[in-house]
């Protein structure tokens, strides 16, 4: 019965996530000619990590588009993309990170090779807040006031996505961009080359440490509106939920963990169904049971 | 209401009230100029 809702989740997750992954990138047939997608979809933001310089991409990268915004000396705030990251993440948090986000999948898949995975000590969690403050906020906002013009950073120095999706496939396909690869090609090749190897040995390795935009959501993921709750008087603490949980955390302790992915595996793996995922339905049912207005429910 | 969904509902609003500010100072145009050419810098290039 664990197994079959075990193996449900997974589907159903593998397949919203194919799905998202599809349409994020649908003119895959400019991976032969080399072109990009250039109509009116790219004015818009996906709400996961995808190259806008991808071949294939129909919408736009958020971090690439923020700092796009900021780089403009008219402009040096991105309103729209801001609105759409708080909007999304206020309603989804870290979910995005679970279902909708394209480099997510492509580390889960390298995930799925059958190696001993290691969990990465928690400090190293905090890594991706720096590279949000530093490189998509702070310095790209302190260039374009003191010097009126900034790069895209966090693309130019660090993007293993943009790396994959964009620099790899448009220099397989233009000869001319070839002589412009540069040190700092290698670098970058090198980052993307280690984060490929870290996936395969750390569940979601970018996603823990370096990921700009799920220092975002997981921020959210404090207030968002799709949660988890952990019902206290079903729990048994067994430690099934925390031994399984790709993300290394322990739902019954941190329901509301800016690490927590929303996978659902925790609560397809838990044998008393104390879990619950959604838009407060674990809220409803702790009411119309008398419990308290709490995350985690408890009686005892 | 529980005070977590109500700073929620908060932020999905304010997030919304920029979208539409984005929109208004035209935004949207500057993405598609950036996202529909090879930007060199954007994929480490240049
Ligand atoms: S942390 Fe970043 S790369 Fe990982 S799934 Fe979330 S948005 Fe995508
Ligand atoms: S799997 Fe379920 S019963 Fe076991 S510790 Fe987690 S929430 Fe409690
Ligand atoms: S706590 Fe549960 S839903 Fe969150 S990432 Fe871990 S297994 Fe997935």
């Amino acid at each position: 019965m664990a197994a079959d809702k075990v193996f449900k989740n997974r589907i159903r997750r593998k397949l919203i996530q194919i799905a998202a992954f599809g349409f994020t990138n649908c003119h895959a047939g400019n991976f032969i000619t080399g072109k990009l997608y250039n109509g009116k979809f790219k004015e818009f933001c996906t709400p996961g990590l995808n190259c806008y310089s991808c071949p294939a991409a129909t919408v736009s990268c958020p971090i690439g588009s923020l700092l796009a915004v900021t780089g403009r000396a008219d402009l040096k705030v991105s309103f729209y993309v801001w609105g759409f990251l708080l909007a999304i993440g206020a309603v989804l948090g870290r979910a995005v990170c679970g279902f909708l986000c394209p480099f997510g999948l492509i580390q889960d898949l390298l995930g799925a090779i059958p190696v001993h995975k290691f969990r990465l000590p928690k400090i190293l969690t905090y890594v991706k807040y720096a590279v949000l403050a530093l490189m998509v906020i702070i310095i790209p906002t302190v260039l374009i006031l003191a010097t009126g013009r900034t790069a895209p950073l966090y693309c130019k120095y660090i993007c293993p996505a943009g790396m994959l999706e964009g620099a790899i496939p448009l220099l397989l396909t233009h000869e001319s961009l070839r002589d412009s690869a540069s040190v700092l090609f290698w670098v970058k090749l090198a980052i993307l080359l280690a984060v490929i190897a870290g996936s395969v040995f750390v569940r979601r390795f970018f996603c823990k440490i370096g990921c700009p935009l799920g220092a975002i959501y997981g921020l959210l993921n404090k207030v968002s509106l799709y949660h988890l709750t952990v019902d206290r008087d079903k729990c048994i603490d067994c430690g099934k939920c925390a031994g399984c949980c790709p993300m290394d955390v322990d739902p019954v302790k941190a329901p509301r963990s800016a690490e927590c992915i929303r996978c659902g595996a925790c609560k397809a793996v838990c044998p008393k169904g104390a879990i619950t995922i959604g838009f407060g339905s674990g809220r409803k049912a702790a009411k119309r049971e008398g419990l308290v207005d709490m995350n985690v429910y408890s009686r005892k | 209401m529980n005070k977590r969904k109500v700073i929620g509902i908060v932020i999905l609003i304010a997030g919304i009230a920029l979208i539409a500010a984005g929109v208004f100072r035209g935004e949207l145009d500057v993405i598609l100029r950036k996202a529909a050419v090879v930007c060199m810098e954007c994929i480490g290039l240049g």
